[in-house]
């Protein structure tokens, strides 16, 4: 009896060994998520986004300006191949006033150098004009915003709008298209920044990373310790006698 | 299993616009701005952040300001900021009077956290009336916290400290 529970005892442990290894990985790290940033890290790895069957969207809007590529792709916003900022529902247009790129997204308009750095995210709270149809140049390349309560023209630094005439001079600038095109880059750039560490090793830890059955694996886990702990102290007390 | 994880991924991307819709006005911030000017608010103005300027922001922050500039609105000594800094996840939108270097008004504008929102409230906020920076950066009386507001009475806190500094900036610029 003594030795067959030695052999099973020993079994069992080589058995559960593995598991025992990635819960201790997992749950030490999801004891120090905050020191570690597991929430802000985000998984990189093709085959792990595979496995979550996690993907990015297939299409993107896109508008040129001033020799840049501006592209809402899901509700990232990018500039060339640099995201400028998230989420937005829409990309209403871009133009550039000879300073600064102004792209009209969402509810909100972003204001880039031309190398690209965000200067400033307007809203409708700072006075933006609300339901932003259009984005055009009016003259001294002032930026003109199409709402449905009117025309608007921005002053040079782009800090205030005021309403324009229906005649004004301006010239309407070409609205965003839907695009295939040279977007992997973007995709794979987008794909990598929705599921995170902590995610992972929590899914890790409670065996949800295997699906429905991946609990159940666990609950098994830890019934197998439960008898390992058993067997291991009776057979330890069998040795002091 | 797959058909699980991908819901999950979904929930996962969902989650922040959802968040974000949420999102609890106390006031506008143009509404603060017209208010804080008895109805007749200057043209706004923009302080430019330079790399010593963002250096001392991202000191009090704890990170650095995004963006290059900052919109505000003056009338003689004094001006007005609408500022936004994360409790915990979301941010809080906080519009911050300052007038003769120091602070006339503090009102929380937009509150888009879950946890946290009793910062709104007068009996928080009044604590900031007079306050001034001392000569090490922060505020020169101590504001006392909420229980279970921690994280939202602390970004107040820090944009009130954003707000005096940005206010000294502005006069110190030629």
């Amino acid at each position: 009896m003594h030795k067959h529970l030695w052999t099973w005892h020993r079994r069992l442990g080589a058995l559960i060994s593995v598991v025992v290894i990635f819960l201790c990985i997992s749950g030490i790290a999801l004891n120090h998520t905050e020191g570690l940033k597991l929430d802000q890290r985000h998984v990189q790895a093709g085959w792990l986004l595979d496995w979550y069957g996690i993907d990015a969207p297939s299409d993107a809007w896109s508008v040129q300006v001033n020799g840049t590529r501006i592209m809402l792709l899901g509700d990232h916003l990018y500039a060339d191949d640099k995201l400028i900022a998230a989420p937005f529902s829409e990309l209403h247009g871009a133009g550039w006033n000879g300073q600064m790129i102004a792209i009209a997204a969402g509810a909100e308009m972003l204001l880039l150098t031309p190398e690209l750095t965000l200067v400033e995210r307007m809203t409708v709270s700072e006075g933006l004009p609300a339901d932003i149809q259009a984005v055009g140049n009016g003259l001294a390349d002032r930026i003109a915003l199409r709402t449905p309560d009117g025309l608007w023209l921005t002053d040079r630094q782009l800090l205030g709008w005021e309403p324009a005439e229906e005649g004004a001079e301006i010239q309407w600038l070409p609205a965003p298209v839907q695009t295939t095109e040279n977007i992997e880059g973007i995709r794979e750039h987008y794909r990598g920044r929705i599921l995170n560490w902590e995610r992972v090793f929590l899914d890790v830890h409670s065996g949800r990373i295997l699906g429905s059955a991946g609990p159940i694996l666990m609950d098994l886990v830890a019934l197998m310790l439960l008898g390992l702990a058993a067997s291991g102290l009776w057979l330890w007390s069998r040795r002091l006698r | 299993m797959k058909h699980i994880l991908k819901h999950l991924a979904a929930l996962l991307v969902a989650t922040l616009p959802l968040a974000l819709a949420h999102a609890a006005v106390y006031q506008e911030p143009a509404e603060f701005v017209t208010e804080s000017f008895h109805g007749k608010p200057p043209t706004p103005k923009a302080l430019w952040l330079t790399p010593e300027l963002k250096k001392q922001m991202q000191e009090i922050l704890g990170h650095p300001p995004t963006g290059m500039r900052i919109r505000y609105w003056q009338d003689k000594q004094r001006t007005t900021w609408v500022l936004d800094e994360i409790g915990k996840e979301l941010p809080i939108t906080t519009g911050i009077v300052i007038n003769n270097d120091t602070i006339e008004r503090v009102r929380v504008l937009i509150f888009r956290e879950s946890r946290g929102w009793e910062v709104r409230h007068d009996f928080f906020t009044d604590q900031f009336r007079g306050a001034g920076m001392n000569g090490k950066g922060s505020l020169d009386r101590n504001i006392d916290g909420i229980s279970g507001a921690t994280l939202s009475v602390r970004a107040v806190e820090k944009l009130a400290r954003v707000a005096l500094l940005l206010d000294q900036t502005t006069k110190n610029t030629p």
